[in-house]
């Protein structure tokens, strides 16, 4: 078993007349499966998006997901999106070119199994996706 | 025109035979946001708003909203941040004491908060940043 370590750090200094400056440590204390990896998406819709995890392998609650959008941000362009769903039909969290988010999941909410799935704004993206639990 | 920096640092040792170590870090352009605190007595039947997505720039491709929200109390919180209406489980997230999440927002949707299997006085604390 393993401790996997998130750590937040979120600054700056000329937003606020008190700069602000916050960093913030969360432990899986005994993870015992994930990783990371970089995952092609297949399609450019929902429609046989690609799956990123699976709630057969991850029912219960406490994984923590990690997405990272590695394409050069383009702004009105909007060729370097990515879109992720958590319930296989909508369109939940969007990362544009750079982004990334840490979002807690569990595959069986309310019982009721639901897939992560991608899909990008244009053919050949690629997503980093991590998942620990 | 302000500068937020927020970088997300993974570690991972004995987990996979190749030590996970990945520093990713964003800069963005903003001009609005800030960290506060509120408390929350909210339960299941009575959830609280947290973020009134009308009071947020409406998304666009060329700049993100950035969300950080923190579980600063003692119970477990779960959260409306899928962009659902519905009073629906499965679009809520859950965060133990202690816990952490950070993403983009769409801002089409208010972002609800209760506490989750028991009651008193919880804290959240949180940062919209745009």
């Amino acid at each position: 078993m393993a401790n996997v370590n998130h750590t937040l750090t979120l600054t700056s200094s000329d937003l606020t007349t008190d700069p602000i400056s916050l960093t913030i440590l969360n432990t899986i204390a005994g993870a015992t499966k994930g990783g990371m990896s970089r995952i092609p998406l297949a399609t450019t819709a929902i429609a046989g998006a690609t799956v990123l995890a699976t709630a057969a392998q991850w029912p219960t609650a406490g994984a923590k997901c990690w997405f990272y959008n590695p394409a050069t941000f383009n702004g009105s362009a909007a060729t370097d999106i990515i879109t992720v769903s958590f319930d296989e039909t909508a369109d939940h969290v969007v990362l544009k070119g750079g982004d990334w988010a840490i979002i807690p999941w569990m595959g069986n909410v309310n019982s009721v199994p639901k897939n992560i799935e991608a899909f990008g704004s244009s053919g050949a993206m690629t997503i980093e996706f991590g998942i620990f639990q | 025109m302000a500068t937020l920096n927020v970088t997300c640092t993974t570690t991972a040792s004995g987990l996979t035979s190749d030590v996970i170590s990945s520093v990713v870090a964003k800069s963005a352009n903003i001009t609005t946001g800030g960290i506060q605190r509120v408390s929350i007595t909210a339960e299941e039947a009575s959830k609280a708003v947290l973020l009134d997505a009308s009071t947020f720039p409406t998304y666009a491709t060329t700049k993100s909203t950035y969300v950080y929200i923190k579980n600063a109390g003692p119970l477990e919180i779960r959260l409306s941040f899928l962009n659902v209406t519905a009073n629906d489980q499965n679009a809520e997230v859950s965060l133990a004491s202690g816990d952490w999440m950070l993403f983009p927002w769409r801002s089409a949707i208010d972002i609800t908060v209760y506490q989750f299997g028991g009651s008193g006085t919880g804290i959240v604390e949180y940062g919209v940043f745009n």
